[in-house]
């Protein structure tokens, strides 16, 4: 399902498609970033994040449809819109002989600063990303050093648009919160297109989400409603003293009597109708204790605690999990 | 600034900042302190060497300073010429730098044409310090420095250095390697020295007969008219090839 508000795009893809050889790459994939969002592009290895990156940011051509990057095409080889756009690639490349000033102050000169303006945004961006006072040279950094600098010289221009593709892979959790941190305070005035695949870091400071999968998209929509459209939540239950479910029983009661688990089973469904809140249920071993995902919450969560005292067990723990986005995630790729 | 003087401002500062600016300028310069000093000695060390044996030398003479020098140039010059020029576009691919710059407002023509010019401009300038160099030693020792035949040579060098350069650039830029590029670099030097070998119109016209025609110069059995139709065959293949990168280059996708 994908959600399309009337705001205005700072990104629309259209059926857009890039096809290496045989392989399709990325298939017919139409997104709508909305301006001033913080934008997260999930997928698995190989889904096509960063081939679709790539594309957008004029570095290599689609096979089909079209992309408007703030309202210009990138088909044509255009590149007029690359003024106003920041790019972060997954493992920025330097210049090793030069030294962080001199990169920003060669990045910010591309895009057309000079004199005083061009020096207090060499000093706000290395102030920005933690590099304020380093001198030496980019051949002696870090990779999470890199990592920052690349993040400095996407936000010399103070583009309209920033793409950063895997922006916090290489960093350490303090950096990784100061560029999290960095990117929420540009939410609302910058668009952010954020590739990655740390579902807390989306979780945190992203607002609209796309995930895609082989190339095509699954889903498009608001983290909140994204939540709510997938809302169905677990009850984690666990019994004192170790004891288990008696799974016999529970098929029995779940399917009518004379049902019965395969030997050894660990997780499965009821599918037929069974005793109320008990019927259509899906069950598997989780940490402790096991993970029920109930057809009718409510009737589940009056069923299940009378079924297992019936069972002569007591409960040590009885929780409704709301599913996080990496449940969500799993489980829309795994459909798809 | 617009993007392209920036980058071609960045080429310049590259060469200044690292091993390129003492590679070919340090040789060259090596070669145009000892290739008169060899022509000069040369005659006294053979006799040296077999002192007991009559042997009947030459008078060593200015043009043999020069062709010492132009054949120097000509050898392990070029090659250190492509070897410091075969990353030029394929090390920026390799090391992901070209994507941060290419994502900018930068044209893709201005960052080959960029190197092409930065690079020229860093060999012929050493090419034209050391002839001087070679020019003043020459003299210096000969008391003759036959200034206008290696001058016109110094010229056909320039040119044929202008196509190497190029040549090492399209390779760079075809290549998804820096050792690919450097295979392909010297097969395409390889391949421009062999041609006047092949047919006698290739020895007059090709861009391979320019070396050549240098030692006919100095040694008197050609002009620099002869040289000129294989000079503008040189200069028009070079511009031709550097057409043909930047066309390539556009439709590369990074």
């Amino acid at each position: 399902m994908t959600t399309k508000t009337t705001t205005i795009a700072a990104i629309e893809t259209h059926n857009l498609q890039k096809r290496f050889g045989d392989y399709l790459a990325v298939n017919n994939l139409n997104l709508y970033v909305p301006k001033g969002s913080v934008f997260g592009f999930l997928g698995p290895n190989g889904a096509g994040k960063t081939t679709t990156l790539r594309m957008l940011t004029g570095l290599a051509n689609p096979t089909a449809g079209d992309a408007l990057v703030l309202g210009e095409s990138i088909r044509n080889n255009n590149r007029s819109y690359l003024g106003k756009i920041g790019f972060l690639p997954d493992v920025p490349g330097f210049y090793d002989w030069m030294r962080p000033h001199e990169f920003l102050s060669m990045s910010g000169s591309i895009f057309g600063l000079s004199g005083k303006r061009l020096k207090s945004r060499v000093a706000e961006t290395l102030e920005l990303t933690g590099l304020k006072g380093v001198k030496k040279r980019i051949g002696s950094f870090s990779r999470g050093m890199k990592q920052r600098l690349g993040l400095a010289q996407a936000l010399i221009n103070e583009p309209e648009l920033v793409f950063m593709d895997e922006p916090t892979s290489a960093l350490d959790p303090l950096g990784r919160k100061e560029v999290l941190d960095t990117i929420s305070k540009l939410a609302g005035t910058t668009t952010i297109f954020f590739s990655t695949h740390i579902l807390n870091d989306v979780e945190r400071v992203c607002d609209t989400v796309a995930i895609i999968n082989k190339g095509a998209l699954v889903t498009q929509q608001r983290i909140q409603d994204l939540r709510q459209s997938y809302s169905s939540h677990f009850i984690y239950l666990e019994l004192e003293n170790g004891a288990d479910l008696d799974l016999g029983a529970l098929y029995a009661t779940a399917y009518g009597s004379g049902a019965a688990p395969a030997p050894g089973l660990t997780s499965g469904v009821a599918s037929t109708p069974g005793a109320p809140g008990l019927a259509g249920l899906e069950f598997e071993r989780y940490r402790e204790g096991w993970r029920i995902k109930p057809s009718d919450l409510r009737a589940a969560q009056k069923s299940l605690p009378h079924f297992i005292a019936e069972q002569g067990l007591a409960l040590r723990r009885f929780e409704l999990i709301e599913p996080s986005l990496e449940d969500i995630f799993v489980g829309l790729v795994s459909q798809s | 600034m617009s993007g392209a003087s920036v980058f071609l401002k960045k080429e310049f500062r590259e060469i200044l900042r690292t091993y390129k600016i003492y590679v070919v300028p340090c040789l060259f310069l090596f070669f145009a302190i000892t290739s008169p000093l060899i022509a000069k000695m040369t005659p006294a060390l053979v006799k040296s060497l077999v002192p007991n044996m009559e042997i009947n030398l030459p008078d060593p003479k200015a043009a043999d300073s020069y062709l010492q020098l132009f054949k120097n140039f000509n050898q392990i010059g070029i090659l250190a010429v492509i070897f410091t020029s075969i990353g030029l576009v394929a090390d920026e691919k390799v090391r992901g730098t070209a994507i941060l710059m290419l994502t900018k407002p930068i044209p893709k023509w201005s960052f080959i044409l960029s190197k092409f010019i930065a690079t020229s401009v860093l060999v012929l300038s050493t090419t034209i310090l050391a002839y001087g160099i070679c020019l003043f030693y020459t003299f210096f020792l000969f008391k003759d420095a036959m200034f206008a035949v290696s001058a016109q040579a110094v010229i056909l060098a320039a040119v044929y250095y202008l196509l190497i350069i190029a040549v090492t650039l399209f390779s760079s830029t075809i290549s998804r390697s820096v050792a690919l590029s450097g295979a392909c670099s010297v097969g395409g030097f390889f391949l421009l020295s062999i041609l006047p070998l092949l047919h006698k119109s290739l020895a007059t016209y090709s861009p391979g007969a320019l070396p050549t025609f240098m030692d006919k110069m100095l040694a008197g059995t050609a002009t620099f008219g002869e040289a000129v139709p294989a000079l503008i065959i040189t200069l028009v293949s070079a511009a031709v090839l550097l057409i043909l990168t930047v066309q390539i280059f556009k439709r590369q996708e990074l």
